[in-house]
C-alpha cells in the first residue's frame, strides 16, 4: 500500500498539532479563568483530555463535551447543505462559462462571481434578513425551526419549518464559496482544453461533449479538492459569523457566547475540538486526493496553490 | 494521373492579434502541395517554419487564435475548409489519423490505454465494446507491443517511452484511416527507439496502403522514410520532389545548406557547416524572398520580388536563380 | 552599491510601468475601479477635514437625534445626510471615518504581512536547509487553519481575557498585529517558489562570482525579479484584511464602538432593521462593498497586466 507513508506522516504531525493545541488551550484557560488552572496542572489537563474529559462549562453546568456535541448537528447540517448548494451550482455554471465564454450568460456569471468575492457574508446575510424577513416576511430570521430527534442528533432537515430556517443562512454561506469554485472550475476547464491529451482526442474526432466530461471534469476534480481543503478554515470562520447573525444554535455561536460570558473551560474545550476537526478534514482531503490521482502524487497540502483566487 | 488524396492550394493561415491595432500577420503564406494514396511524404523545415501549423491546419485543429484566411484543403474530393464542425469530426480520426510528438503529454495520464483506445474506436464505429476491445488488441499487436492484454489495463506512465509512442501509433491506425499525419513522432525518443518507431510507422503505412505525411526537422530521417520530400521555409514550401532526387541534387540554396549541414556530409576534422543567420519572424517578411538574408547567392531580384514555385510534377523549387541563368545555380 | 541598484531590470521595470498605464486606460473596468479606489482613498485621507461631524467626539452626539432616516426618506434632518445611528451619530461621518479606519488597518496590516512574509520567504528559498523546513512547516500549519479563523480565535480569546473595556482600548493595534501575522504564509510560499526557480539561473551565479554578499544578492538581484506576484497578493490582501476587520468588528471583537468601523456599524445596526431602520446596517455595508469591489477589480487587472506571459507584447 503506497498510501501508508503519507498516512503515518499525517498521523504524526496531527498528533503533535493536537498536543500543541491542547497546551495552547490550557494557557488560554489560565488567562480567562485563572482560578481553574490554579488547581489543575498542565499534565492533569492533558491526561483528562486523553480520557475524553473536556471539563465542565461554568455557564451551562454540564460537561463541555456534552454541550458542544449537542450543538454540533446544527453546524454540521448547515455546512453540508451549503456544500451541496455550492456543488450543485458551481459545476454546471462553471462548465457552461468555460464552454461558451463569450455568451451573455457566461459573462454574467463571471461578473457575478467577481461581485461575490467582494460581498462580505454578513452583508449578504443582513440584506437577506431585511428583504425576506422584515420587508416581505417570507422567511424566518432566527433559529433552526422545528427539529426531529434521532437519538442525540437533532435534525432540521425533516420539517418544513426546519428548511425555512435553513434557506437564508445556507444561501448566504454558499455565496461566499460559489464564486471561488466557479472561477476555479472555469479556469481549470479552459486550461485542460488547451492541453495535449485534449488535442489528441480532438484529432481523433471524439465528440466535444465527451471531451468536456472525460478530460475536463476529471482533471478539474483534483484542483477542486485542493481548493476545498484550502477553504475549509475560511468556511469555518464564515459559519461562525453566519451563526451569530442568524442566531443559529451551532458550535460557532456557542463559542461567541462563551467569549462574552467568559466561560473559560468551554472556550478551551472548543479550541481542542476545533483542532481535531481541522485535522480530520485535512486527512479526508488527502485521502480523496490520493483516490483521484492515479500517480499517487503528494496530497493537496504539498501542492497548495499559493494564490487563493483562481483566474 | 490519379487525383491526389490530399491537395493543399494556396493556404494562408494567420493568427488573430491580441491587440486591436496590430494587423494579422500570415504565418503560412500560400502553401501548395499534393499527396497521393499510399505515398510517404516528408515535410522538412526548422522550428518556426510552420510545419506543425500546416499539419494542424489540414484538420483545422487550431488551439489558439489561428485561422485559415485563404486557400483550400481538399481531402478525398471533399473541401475540408467548407465543412461543418460535425462533418470535420467524422473525418478526424477515421479518415485522417494523427501522431503527435511527445507521447507522455499526449496520452491522458488519468485514463488507461483501454479507455483511451476504446473511446477512440467507439466514437466512430457502432460496434460492441467487446469487438472494439478486439480491434484494440489487434492494433497493439500490429505495433509490436508485447503482452497487449496486460498493457490495456495500464496507465501511460507505466509504459516506456517507446511503448507509449507505439500506443499512439496504434490509436492513429485504429480506425484504418487513409492518411496519417505524424508530427515529429521520434523527436522525443532516443536514437535506438527512433529507428524502431520510424521503421514501424513506414512499414505499417506501406502494408496497409496508408499515406503518410511525416513532419520533421531532421533531414537524415527522411532519406529512408519518405518517397517525396517538401522543404518548408518561413511559411512557404521552397522545394519539393522525390526524396532521392532532392537529396542528391538540391536546387534551392536553403536545401543545399541543410544537406551540407548534415554531419555525415562533412569530412572528418572539418568544422560543421552552418547556414548563417536565423529564419525571419512573420513580421519581418515582405515582398521579397524570405531566404535572401541568409543566401550566399542573393542578388537584386531576390530583394524585389517573391519567387514562385513552378507548376508541374516532379522536382521543383521556388528560387530566382532557377528562372534566371540556370548556369548560376550550379555551384 | 549604487551600480547594482541601477541594474538593467530596474530600467526594465520603469518601462513596464509605462506600459501598465496604457494598459490601464485600455481596460475600462479596471480604469473605473482605479478611479473609484483613489477617490475613496482621498476621501479617507481628508476625512478629518471634510467630515461634517466627528463621531469619536461624544460631545457632538445628542441622543435626541437618534435613528433619523437618510435624506430621501420622510422625517429626515438636513444636518444628517445619511441619517443617524442609535446613539445620534451622523451616519455619513461614521461611514467616512469607518473607511479611513478600514484603509488604515488594511495598509498597516498588509505592510506587516508583506515585510514578514517576504523576509521569511527569501530566507527560506535562498538558504534552504533547516531554515526552509522550519519556515515552511510553520507556514503550512498557519495555512491549514486559515487566517480569518486564527484571527477570530485569537482576538476573541484576548477579549475574553482582557475584558471588553480594556480590549477596545487596544484593539486597533491588536487588529493590525493579528491580521498582519495571520497572512504572511502566502507571501512566503510564493516567494520561496520563485526564489528556488531564480536561484539556479546564470545571473545569480555571476553575482556570486563577483563576490556580492548573500543579503545583497537576495534583495537587489532576486527580489526585484520575483516582485510581481507578490504585488498582486498584497493588493488582494488589502481587500482581505479590510473584510476580516469588518467581520471582526461585526462580531464585536474588532474596532471599538466609539471609533467607528464599517463592520461595527453593521453589527450595531443589525437589530434596528427589525424596526424598519435599515440604514444603520445597510448603508455602511454598501460603502464596504464598493471599497472591496474596487480593490478586487484593480487587483484582478494588476494580476493580468503583470502576468509574465503578457509581457513583451506592446499595444
Amino acid at each position: 500500500m503506497i498510501y501508508l507513508p503519507q498516512i503515518t506522516r499525517r498521523i504524526l504531525t496531527g498528533s503533535i498539532t493536537i498536543v500543541l493545541a491542547a497546551c495552547v488551550s490550557y494557557w488560554v484557560l489560565s488567562l480567562i479563568t485563572p482560578s481553574h488552572t490554579a488547581t489543575l496542572s498542565l499534565g492533569q489537563y492533558l491526561n483528562n483530555l486523553l480520557h475524553a474529559d473536556f471539563g465542565r462549562s461554568q455557564f451551562y453546568n454540564l460537561p463541555n463535551l456534552h454541550v458542544i456535541l449537542e450543538k454540533l448537528p446544527a453546524t454540521f447540517e448547515l455546512v453540508i447543505i451549503t456544500s451541496l448548494i455550492v456543488a450543485l451550482f458551481a459545476l454546471p455554471l462553471g462548465l457552461y462559462s468555460a464552454i461558451a465564454p463569450r455568451q451573455k450568460l457566461a459573462r454574467g456569471i463571471m461578473a457575478f462571481s467577481l461581485l461575490g468575492i467582494s460581498l462580505p457574508v454578513f452583508l449578504t446575510g443582513s440584506l437577506m434578513v431585511y428583504l425576506f424577513a422584515v420587508e416581505l416576511n417570507w422567511l424566518p430570521a432566527f433559529g433552526r425551526g422545528d427539529l426531529v430527534w434521532f437519538g442525540s442528533w437533532s435534525s432540521g432537515l425533516f420539517t418544513v419549518s426546519g428548511w425555512q430556517h435553513m434557506v437564508m443562512p445556507a444561501t448566504a454561506l454558499s455565496l461566499t464559496l460559489l464564486p471561488l469554485f466557479l472561477r476555479l472550475i472555469r479556469a481549470e476547464l479552459i486550461q485542460v482544453m488547451h492541453s495535449n491529451p485534449v488535442r489528441l482526442a480532438q484529432a481523433m474526432g471524439i465528440a466535444p461533449w465527451r471531451i468536456w466530461l472525460r478530460y475536463g471534469l476529471r482533471n478539474a476534480t483534483l484542483p477542486m479538492i485542493t481548493m476545498a481543503s484550502l477553504q475549509f478554515g475560511t468556511l469555518m470562520a464564515y459559519t461562525l459569523v453566519v451563526e451569530t447573525l442568524f442566531q443559529w444554535p451551532g458550535v460557532g455561536s456557542l463559542f461567541m457566547q462563551g467569549i462574552i460570558r467568559g466561560d473559560g473551560t468551554l472556550i478551551a474545550a472548543y479550541l481542542v475540538l476545533v483542532s481535531i476537526m481541522f485535522l480530520l478534514f485535512n486527512s479526508l482531503t488527502d485521502l480523496a486526493y490520493g483516490l483521484f490521482n492515479p500517480h499517487l502524487a503528494p496530497g493537496p497540502q504539498q501542492t497548495q496553490k499559493t494564490q487563493q483566487h483562481p483566474l | 494521373m490519379t487525383s491526389p488524396l490530399l491537395q493543399v492550394t494556396d493556404l494562408h493561415v494567420n493568427f488573430i492579434s491580441r491587440w486591436p491595432n496590430e494587423p494579422n500577420i500570415d504565418v503560412l503564406r500560400g502553401v501548395c502541395f499534393e499527396l497521393y494514396r499510399g505515398e510517404r511524404v516528408a515535410l522538412v523545415g526548422e522550428s518556426g517554419a510552420g510545419k506543425s501549423l500546416l499539419a494542424t491546419s489540414i484538420i483545422q485543429l487550431f488551439d489558439s487564435s489561428a485561422r485559415i484566411r485563404q486557400g483550400q484543403v481538399t481531402f478525398e474530393g471533399k473541401q475540408l475548409t467548407q465543412l461543418k464542425p460535425k462533418q470535420l469530426r467524422q473525418i478526424r480520426g477515421r479518415r485522417i489519423g494523427m501522431v503527435f510528438q511527445d507521447p507522455m503529454t499526449n496520452l491522458n495520464p488519468s485514463l488507461t490505454l483501454e479507455q483511451q483506445l476504446l473511446e477512440c474506436i467507439l466514437s466512430h464505429r457502432s460496434i460492441s465494446r467487446a469487438e472494439a476491445r478486439l480491434v484494440a488488441l489487434h492494433k497493439l499487436r500490429q505495433v509490436h507491443i508485447p503482452a497487449p492484454e496486460a498493457r490495456l489495463q495500464q496507465y501511460p506512465h507505466q509504459l516506456s517511452a517507446g511503448q507509449r509512442q507505439r500506443a499512439t501509433i496504434a490509436m492513429a491506425l485504429a480506425l484504418e484511416p487513409t492518411l496519417i499525419i505524424a508530427d515529429e513522432p521520434t523527436s522525443a525518443l532516443d536514437v535506438t527507439m527512433q529507428a524502431e518507431v520510424m521503421s514501424l510507422l513506414t512499414h505499417l503505412c506501406h502494408n496497409n496502403g496508408v499515406a503518410l505525411l511525416l513532419i520533421t526537422h531532421d533531414l537524415s530521417l527522411v532519406a529512408h522514410a519518405s518517397d517525396r520530400c517538401l522543404i518548408m521555409y518561413a511559411g512557404k514550401i521552397v522545394e519539393q520532389g522525390p526524396t532521392s532526387v532532392l537529396i542528391n541534387d538540391a536546387q534551392h540554396p536553403y536545401t543545399q545548406g541543410l544537406i551540407k549541414a548534415l554531419p555525415q556530409m562533412s569530412s572528418p576534422g572539418q568544422p560543421l557547416f552552418q547556414i548563417p543567420g536565423q529564419m525571419p519572424v512573420a513580421q519581418e517578411l515582405g515582398n521579397h524572398c524570405a531566404f535572401a538574408t541568409r543566401c550566399e547567392f542573393a542578388h537584386d531580384k531576390c530583394w524585389q520580388q517573391t519567387p514562385t514555385m513552378p507548376t508541374g510534377n516532379g522536382h521543383r523549387a521556388s528560387c530566382h536563380l532557377l528562372t534566371a541563368a540556370p548556369a548560376r545555380a550550379e555551384r | 552599491m549604487n551600480a547594482a541598484k541601477y541594474h538593467g531590470h530596474h530600467v526594465w521595470r520603469r518601462f513596464r510601468r509605462q506600459q501598465l498605464w496604457r494598459q490601464l486606460k485600455a481596460n475600462k473596468t479596471a480604469f473605473v475601479s482605479t478611479i473609484v479606489l483613489l477617490s475613496l482613498g482621498i476621501l479617507a485621507l481628508l476625512t478629518p477635514w471634510i467630515s461634517p461631524f466627528d463621531p469619536t467626539n461624544m460631545q457632538q452626539q445628542n441622543i435626541m437625534d437618534a435613528e433619523l432616516p437618510p435624506f430621501w426618506q420622510q422625517g429626515h434632518d438636513h444636518r444628517f445626510l445619511l441619517g443617524t445611528d442609535g446613539l445620534g451619530r451622523d451616519l455619513l461621518s461614521s461611514i467616512l471615518y469607518g473607511l479611513k479606519n478600514s484603509l488604515w488597518i488594511g495598509f498597516w496590516a498588509v505592510l506587516l504581512q508583506f515585510t514578514l512574509g517576504t523576509s521569511l520567504g527569501l530566507c527560506a528559498g535562498y538558504f534552504g536547509g533547516w531554515a526552509e523546513r522550519l519556515i515552511m512547516s510553520l507556514a503550512d500549519l498557519q495555512l491549514t487553519f486559515s487566517s480569518l479563523m486564527l484571527a477570530i480565535l485569537t482576538l476573541a480569546i484576548t477579549r475574553a481575557a482582557m475584558g471588553a473595556h480594556d480590549y477596545h482600548m487596544w484593539s486597533p493595534w491588536l487588529l493590525v498585529l493579528v491580521l498582519g501575522l495571520a497572512d504572511w504564509p502566502q507571501y512566503a510560499r510564493t516567494l520561496r517558489a520563485s526564489v528556488l526557480a531564480e536561484k539556479h539561473k546564470d545571473y545569480i551565479a555571476a553575482a556570486h562570482v563577483l563576490g556580492y554578499r548573500s543579503k545583497h544578492i537576495m534583495v537587489f538581484h532576486i527580489l526585484p525579479n520575483t516582485l510581481s506576484p507578490l504585488l498582486v497578493i498584497a493588493t488582494l490582501q488589502i481587500a482581505h484584511v479590510i473584510l476580516a476587520e469588518a467581520a471582526l468588528s461585526f462580531l464585536d471583537i474588532g474596532m471599538p464602538y466609539a471609533n467607528p468601523s464599517l463592520g461595527g456599524l453593521m453589527g450595531a445596526g443589525f437589530e434596528y432593521m427589525f424596526s424598519g431602520i435599515w440604514w444603520i446596517a445597510l448603508l455602511p455595508g454598501l460603502a464596504l462593498l464598493t471599497l472591496l469591489l474596487s480593490i478586487n477589480l484593480v487587483a484582478d487587472w494588476l494580476r493580468d497586466a503583470l502576468d509574465p506571459k503578457n509581457l513583451g507584447h506592446r499595444p
